[in-house]
């Protein structure tokens, strides 16, 4: 999408949300802290809304062969959270909840525009119950996924170039990340 | 024309006065339905999952149980258990069919706004609670768990998986779980009794043991010898019932009386309504009298315009309940400490002939002096009047 104008962008996320709209799914969680993440990752008070975005079969294909994975079964809708500063959009968050090494693990996504799409401004994870907790919740793992866009490679490559699990044994629960910021990053393009 | 069109056209004669006298009845009686409904609902809803859970009576430690499930649900410690020796003095009564020792411990994780709990088992809870259905097997090993419905969807967990619990760096594998029970099972994580007892540093304690009797009519002899054990209290299903109801009591009694104040209001304004009506008519009833009606005949007309207001509005009280009582439900069962599982609304013929008793209450008590009042007016006074 290089050369499209936020504006335009900011279209086709919302053309991509509108024909999403509609059911239910285990993937789905709760936003639990939206005020910190918020502050925290938008640096405002801003405010948000929620948007319930569907995906039908082409559409889950289409994320799949991107993200390189398959979808859990029952993932056949994302929550989306536009935040907003004012009547202005700053950008956007998804929460997302995947399977661990050790029990559910939610992370939370947030994107902004930018002139070459959508881009991973931060990731959180607000629940989990892994061994290597600090790791997966480290900057250093994190971090990785700041600046990511659609296209990129959302595999866990095991040291190679590319995505770095947080650390042995955790290679599951980094997936789950992985999987959760591809997902969304895979919807909020045409 | 008969009394009835006579009536319904004066009604129709002041729309908007009709429709808000009517606005209020409607209110008035789908208020009074849903409570009724709801207060008969949740008594039939809690005996059921009590009866459901297949136990006829509890043995736990001296002190307040309720104070303890309380304390065990934020993750606090009970101030008192029962020995494991317990066990034996109760598995000893011959009257008992299964006895079915458990340590129940929670712990809490504030940034889900939930509380894990952890219930130490062994194989007695499965003879006790038979109508479990178990995917995969029951616990053998020590780090065996199996999850409650609700805890497989919580945390995406399955029979092959494992679970961390890293308050006390425990990892257990996941050997079954659940199918959906409809009761509080399907939220806990229930591993080996010795287990939960040295996971939560209690080893050889209890925090109840479950009893299902093989009459239950002996429940009075066995309750008698149970609670001649030391440092162990003994509950009833059918005390734990009446507990649960006066906990209630006092939300129902505050309910009941908004509900009376609704109600006192609702009948005013029907009298209002249909006093103004006969107000406004004195010259025409006056006509009335003078050409042959009698006095019997200008009460029943009036007293019908009431009964007509308060069966429309009654109508549609029952109408509008039926449509939000679903509504009304999830919102209330949010705020209830003791919710049961399923609909705590039922709607029954009692309550609905109840609800029509009060219906024609209001139209006797609110028609009857307007009636009166338009009964007992001199013809000759009421040409008179502008």
């Amino acid at each position: 999408m290089a050369g499209s104008s936020p504006r335009s962008l900011w279209f086709a996320f919302s053309v991509a949300v509108a024909l999403f709209a509609g059911s239910a799914l285990g993937s789905l969680c709760v936003w639990r802290q939206p005020d910190t993440d918020i502050s925290g990752i938008f640096g405002s008070g801003g405010s948000y809304k929620t948007v319930f975005a569907d995906i039908n079969e082409a559409q889950r294909q289409r994320i799949e062969k991107r993200l390189g994975s398959a979808l859990d079964a029952d993932e056949t809708q994302f929550k989306f959270f536009p935040v907003f500063e004012g009547k202005k959009q700053v950008g956007t968050v998804m929460t997302h909840a995947g399977k661990g090494q050790f029990g559910a693990i939610e992370v939370v996504v947030a994107v902004v525009p930018s002139d070459s799409g959508a881009v991973v401004k931060e990731v959180r994870i607000q629940r989990d119950r892994e061994k290597a907790k600090a790791a997966l919740r480290s900057s250093e793992f994190l971090g990785q996924f700041k600046g990511m866009r659609a296209n990129d490679e959302f595999r866990m490559t095991n040291g190679e170039s590319g995505l770095r699990p947080a650390a042995k044994g955790a290679e599951k629960a980094s997936q789950a990340v992985a999987t959760a910021v591809g997902s969304f990053s895979s919807c909020t393009t045409k | 024309m008969s009394f009835a069109r006579f009536a319904l056209k004066n009604l129709f004669a002041h729309r908007t006065r009709t429709i808000l006298t009517l606005g209020s009845m409607t209110v008035a009686v789908a208020v009074l339905f849903t409570l009724v409904s709801f207060n008969r609902g949740y008594e039939r809803a809690l005996k059921s999952q009590l009866q459901g859970m297949g136990i006829h009576m509890m043995v736990v430690p001296v002190g307040c149980p309720y104070e303890a499930a309380s304390l065990i649900l934020k993750g606090g410690r009970i101030p008192n258990y029962l020995p494991a020796s317990v066990l034996d003095e109760v598995s000893a009564i011959p009257e008992i069919d299964v006895a079915a020792p458990a340590f129940m411990s929670g712990i809490v994780r504030p940034d889900e706004g939930r509380t894990d709990i952890y219930v130490g088992i062994d194989s007695s809870t499965l003879r006790l609670k038979n109508w479990w259905r178990l995917k995969g097997r029951f616990l053998e090993k020590p780090n065996d768990v199996i999850l409650g419905n609700d805890v497989t969807l919580i945390e995406l967990s399955h029979v092959g998986d494992q679970i961390y619990m890293p308050e006390k760096d425990a990892t257990f594998d996941v050997v079954g779980e659940l199918e959906p029970t409809g009761n509080e099972d399907d939220g806990f994580f229930y591993i080996p009794l010795k287990t939960a007892q040295q996971l939560f540093g209690q080893p050889d304690k209890l925090t109840g043991i479950s009893i299902r009797l093989k009459n239950p009519d002996d429940a009075p002899i066995v309750s008698a010898r149970l609670a001649k054990i030391r440092g162990a209290e003994v509950i009833t299903m059918g005390e734990l019932l009446g507990t649960m109801m006066t906990l209630m009591g006092s939300a129902k009694s505050l309910l009941l009386s908004i509900v009376l104040i609704i109600i006192v209001i609702s009948a005013l304004g029907v009298l209002n309504t249909v006093l103004m009506s006969v107000f406004e008519r004195t010259r025409e009833i006056g006509v009335m009298r003078a050409t042959g009606a009698s006095e019997m005949h200008i009460f029943g007309l009036v007293w019908i315009e009431t009964l007509m207001l308060s069966l429309l509005g009654g109508a549609g009280g029952l109408g509008l309940a039926l449509v939000e009582a679903r509504l009304t439900e999830n919102l209330v069962k949010k705020f209830m400490p003791l919710a049961p599982k399923g609909s705590v609304v039922s709607f029954e013929p009692g309550s609905f002939l109840l609800v029509l008793a009060f219906v024609l209450g209001i139209a006797v008590v609110a028609g009857f002096y307007p009636a009166l009042r338009a009964a007992r007016a001199k013809p000759i006074e009421a040409l008179r009047s502008e």
